[in-house]
């Protein structure tokens, strides 16, 4: 297009001001750039030191336990004794999908605390939000594609451990296919509960981090609550309450919440083990999200 | 400039009031922006950053009404051609100009098979097309007001709202500043508003102004106007100061005696054909005589 120009000026370096000519684009772009970039920026890709290994750091331990699990099955395969992952086990009772949840919810919070921060909180803090907010997206863009980055980055964690320990499972026992048509279920029943984990951890998360423009405060702060939030039920109980007051409150513990009471419901094992009303916890659990999200929402609107 | 339709301003405001609390930031402020370097002028709290932050929708006017190319501020789509210079930080240090530039024009809707090469573009534009991939947090002071202009260029705006963009710089980082806004205006052909409190800022780039003070509009016109009108002619004389005087006024001149010199008002060139028979008339000696314009700065005083 300049070639002439360039020829007869002989400048190759001043070429003028081009105007752009092409397509633009809708607001599908601006969400998928800005889940891409939290993405990114969650697990500190293109950033140097501490930033990129703290997210594998934290999430390494929740794909080792799926390994464990899957290699102490294949342990008890070799040794000769029947394997059943399932519920309802004959032989030896090994730990399967649900006990796998119960020990990685916990690693995955805490993974939550240090990755969430980072996907708001420096926005805020180096102002970069004022420029995002001129341009052809609302708020709602915003949060929303944020809110999507952290809901992938929490639902990748708490999937690939069950990932692991399925596919560990399908090589460890002798009847792969056997394997399979017998614990088909618990396919749907990790991804349910993963998805829903990840919806309201994300939830919880960004809320927490809407306080704070400092993401190791926003981090601490995270880390606290669930951390008061466990050990509050536990000191109610000095006082002895009756059972049911004991469940409600350990609705509160969000270790236990996600752990093992949202679990059981998924795994289909609430009845045997609690006595409250199973949509108590289901109400909880949206309560606490759609709380956390009218949070969100009421933090940024009063910084705007 | 002298156009027969009419289009609709980039910008318009009518009476334009916020309030935060009960600080009166906007007082019923009208005023329209159209092609062309618009000066935003005024003291510190006169209201030009809360007038921008309304038209960019990052706050909504408590009364009155603004438009963008006749568009609802309240709707993301008068954005899309639109680009914002913030007066404070605003960059993320540990990302490269490079990147920081490419992730906003795909933000404002610019594919990614062309985002990448129209950030490199701006970069070039703004003089920072070497230290692209260096972290921004490394820059000094100049060169992240630049990485700013460019972010509000990137994806080829119409218009860009600039706020303050010679705040913190020196004497040389200003004239540079200065000279890149003009030729954005001039050879990118976008429209540039640009606030300030520094009138020199206004004289040197600008062609039209709105003035602001405690936010309200004090003038709106464009900067030629403004100067040519108070346009005075100054005058010293060696003798027969006073039959000079008596002569200037018996010709309707209104002229005025300053410490050692006479000013005349509006002079035009009839006017200075009444000064020269004045002159004549009364025998006076000229010692030195000339137009001098008012600078802006009178405008604050009125
Ligand atoms: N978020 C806010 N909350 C309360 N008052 C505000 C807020 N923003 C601006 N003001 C007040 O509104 C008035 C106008 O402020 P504004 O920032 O628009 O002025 P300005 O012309 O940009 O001044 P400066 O040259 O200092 O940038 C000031 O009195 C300011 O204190
Ligand atoms: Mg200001």
């Amino acid at each position: 297009m300049t070639t002439d120009q360039q020829e007869r000026t002989g400048t190759v370096f001043d070429i003028g001001y081009q105007s752009y000519e092409g397509t633009r684009e809708g607001r599908g772009l601006a969400w998928k750039t800005l889940i891409i970039d939290g993405v990114k920026n969650g697990m500190g890709i293109g950033r140097g030191g501490w930033a990129k290994f703290l997210p594998w750091l934290v999430l390494s331990p929740t794909i080792a336990t799926g390994l464990v699990f899957a290699a102490i099955a294949a342990f008890f395969e070799q040794l000769g004794i029947e394997v059943d992952t399932g519920e309802g086990a004959n032989v030896i009772d090994l730990p399967g999908h649900e006990d796998l949840t119960s020990v990685i919810s916990f690693m995955i919070l805490i993974f939550a605390a240090f990755v969430g921060p980072e996907l708001v909180c420096p926005d805020r803090r180096n102002r970069v939000i004022h420029l995002y907010f001129v341009r052809p997206i609302t708020m709602l863009d915003y949060l929303g594609a944020r809110w999507c980055a952290l809901f992938i980055l929490l639902l990748a964690a708490s999937l690939l451990p069950h990932i692991t320990l399925w596919v560990g499972l399908l090589f460890g026992v002798a009847d792969a296919l056997g394997h399979i048509q017998d614990n088909w279920l618990d396919i749907p029943r990790f991804v349910g509960n993963s998805i829903v984990f990840a919806i309201f951890t994300t939830s919880i998360t960004i809320a927490i981090s809407s306080i704070t423009d400092r993401r190791m405060i926003a981090t601490l702060i995270i880390i606290g609550i669930i951390m008061i939030a466990s050990i509050a039920p536990g000191i109610i109980s000095i006082f002895n309450p009756s059972d049911t007051v004991t469940e409600l409150i350990n609705l509160i513990g969000l270790i236990d919440l996600s752990s093992n009471i949202v679990p059981s419901i998924f795994f289909d094992t609430y009845s045997e083990n609690y006595n409250l009303n199973i949509a108590i916890p289901i109400v909880w659990v949206i309560l606490l999200t759609i709380g956390s999200i009218a949070a969100t929402w009421r933090f940024y609107q009063a910084q705007r | 400039m002298t156009a027969f339709v009419q289009p609709s301003p980039l910008l318009e405001a009518r009476d334009l009031t916020k309030l935060y609390g009960n600080v009166q930031a906007l007082d019923k402020a009208s005023f329209t922006v159209g092609e062309g370097i618009t000066g935003l002028l005024g003291p510190n709290g006169a209201g030009k950053s809360t007038a921008i932050r309304i038209f960019l929708g990052l706050t909504d006017a408590t009364s009155g009404s603004a438009l963008v190319m006749g568009a609802d501020t309240r709707n993301p789509e008068a954005r899309v051609r639109l680009g914002y210079m913030p007066e404070h930080d605003c960059l993320p240090p540990n990302q490269s100009a490079a990147n920081f530039l490419t992730h906003m024009a795909e933000v404002s809707g610019i594919p990614p098979s062309r985002s990448r090469a129209l950030a490199a573009d701006t970069l070039r534009h703004v003089g920072l097309f070497e230290e692209r991939y260096r972290p921004i947090g490394g820059y000094s002071t100049g060169m992240k007001q630049r990485v700013k202009l460019a972010q509000a260029l990137v994806h080829d705006p119409i218009l860009i709202l600039l706020d303050e963009p010679t705040a913190g710089l020196d004497p040389t980082g200003r004239t540079e500043m200065l000279n890149l806004i003009r030729r954005i205006a001039r050879e990118f052909g976008i429209s540039v508003v640009l606030s300030t409190h520094l009138m020199q800022d206004v004289e040197r780039t600008c062609d039209n102004i709105v003035l602001l003070d405690l936010g309200r509009v004090k003038e709106s016109a464009d900067v030629k106007s403004l100067t040519q009108e108070t346009e005075l002619v100054y005058i010293e004389v060696a003798n027969n100061r006073d039959e000079f005087i008596s002569e200037l006024q018996s010709r309707n001149l209104q002229p005025t005696l300053e410490t050692n010199a006479i000013s005349i008002p509006d002079v035009d060139g009839p006017k200075f054909d009444a000064i020269r028979d004045s002159l004549v008339a009364s025998e006076a000696r000229l010692v030195r005589m000339g137009p001098r314009q008012r600078a802006l700065i009178d405008l604050f005083r009125t």
